[in-house]
């Protein structure tokens, strides 16, 4: 059992990720900064199907419909001393939606690629590689202001919406 | 009924031990209805049931249509002159637009699965047929008002409305109208897909609607504080409803 365990491949790492925007950001935001930038990590959206349920003499079955997975999921960055994250965001956001206006812009001018990578050996390769489309902004928050955060960057949490999913890269030739 | 049920029950309860085992081939002390309900339940279980969003819906213009003799107001003729000849280019065209409309913008359809039939209220024989009159269709709408535009020119093909302003108006109160000489011309056919689970084939019955045509779009509510999309609620008339056993 002992050799078993030791002759398994090293675990992915949940910290050997990274995202980036290779369409950049709609608002000409720079997606490399964004990259750079990100604090806390990423959550994944969950990915569901609708269950319902069949009756039958007092027993239940549960059965899957059709997709019902929750298409958000929020990250948080780091404000640089520029503000240049802030400003990339917040043209962004600005471009969903204009707050003095209302105007909305067109679905193609504010959806944009996202790809989350995972490194891995040898030498921090991509092994796994996952693409969200239609990557849209939907919420944009500065954190709080606090005059007793002495040593607390300001934040900036951001929600986004997306269309769907595309497997990029599967780990063929990983012994595990 | 369920007292024969009982007596079997409990016949086949009172059996020998051995004789139940050789007779349903299972341990003794339990009954035949045990085994019948865990089949039932695998196969509840591993049916596919058939889903309510594996649509498709297809408007074909009816043959009619293609037929000559049918008044096109593009052509801007009196409605009372004798135009035999004229192909009916409205019709035709319109109606295979009608595709792009109920395979993008179609969100979802209510209609009735046939006509009812009324039954006499003490000798219980069948006394009349109620045929299925409408059938109502939600549709999404986009910024150039699609939608609108297919359901306004399908209208203008069945019923024209004069007004002061020549004839184009479909809301003034005080004007005269005169329809379409040729009504079947103006008749659409409906072809209604569910898709199997899979989406790779159609094994429910395929429904036909004959005799659609466009009756009324309903009404339409637009104010600052409706924040979502925009949706049409579009009812029309069916002449009938075909269900096929096989």
């Amino acid at each position: 059992m002992i050799t078993y365990v030791e002759g398994l491949a090293t675990d992915a790492m949940s910290d050997q990720f990274g995202i980036v925007f290779p369409e950049g950001i709609p608002g000409g935001g720079s997606g490399e900064l964004l990259r750079l930038r990100l604090n806390d990590g990423f959550d994944e959206p969950e990915l569901t199907a609708a269950v319902y349920d069949v009756n039958f003499e007092g027993l239940k079955i549960p059965k899957t419909g059709s997709e019902e997975t929750d298409k958000q999921f929020t990250m948080t960055f780091r404000m640089d001393g520029n503000w240049k994250v802030y400003e990339a965001l917040k043209n962004w956001h600005g471009r969903v939606i204009n707050t003095i206006t209302g105007a909305l812009q067109a679905e193609k001018d504010t959806r944009t690629t996202m790809i989350l990578n995972a490194y891995g050996p040898p030498n921090k390769s991509i092994v796994y590689s996952k693409r969200f489309n239609g990557v849209k902004i939907k919420t944009f928050k500065v954190s709080t202001w606090n005059y007793e955060n002495k040593a607390e960057p300001v934040k900036i949490e951001a929600g986004f919406i997306f269309i769907n999913t595309d497997e990029l890269t599967i780990a063929e030739n990983y012994n595990v | 009924m369920a007292n024969i049920l009982d007596n079997l029950t409990s016949k086949l309860e009172g059996l020998d031990v051995t004789l139940q085992q050789k007779l349903f081939g299972k341990k003794a002390g339990s009954s035949a209805f045990e085994k019948m309900d865990k089949a039932n339940y695998i196969k509840l279980a591993n049916m596919n049931l058939q889903l309510k969003d594996r649509l498709k819906f297809f408007i074909l213009p009816s043959v009619e249509a293609f037929s000559k003799g049918s008044y096109n107001p593009s052509k801007g003729l009196s409605p009372f002159s004798d135009i035999g000849n004229v192909f009916n280019i409205a019709n035709a065209s319109v109606g295979m637009l009608g595709n792009y409309v109920t395979t993008l913008y179609l969100q979802e359809i209510t209609f009735p699965l046939g006509p009812v039939i009324e039954y006499e209220e003490f000798t219980k024989r069948p006394k009349a047929l109620q045929k299925p009159d409408s059938i109502t269709f939600t549709f999404l709408e986009d910024e150039k008002g699609t939608v609108l535009r297919y359901m306004q020119i399908w209208r203008k093909t069945i019923v024209y409305v004069g007004s002061n302003g020549g004839w184009t108006s479909a809301l003034s109160n005080n004007s005269e109208y005169v329809f379409a000489d040729n009504q079947e011309a103006t008749e659409r056919i409906g072809i209604l897909l569910l898709n199997s689970a899979n989406k790779k084939k159609f094994t429910f019955p395929r429904i036909m609607f004959y005799g659609l045509k466009f009756k009324d779009m309903g009404q339409l509510t637009v104010g600052y504080n409706q924040k979502d999309n925009l949706t049409y609620t579009v009812t029309c008339s069916i002449r009938e409803v075909s269900l096929p056993i096989i």
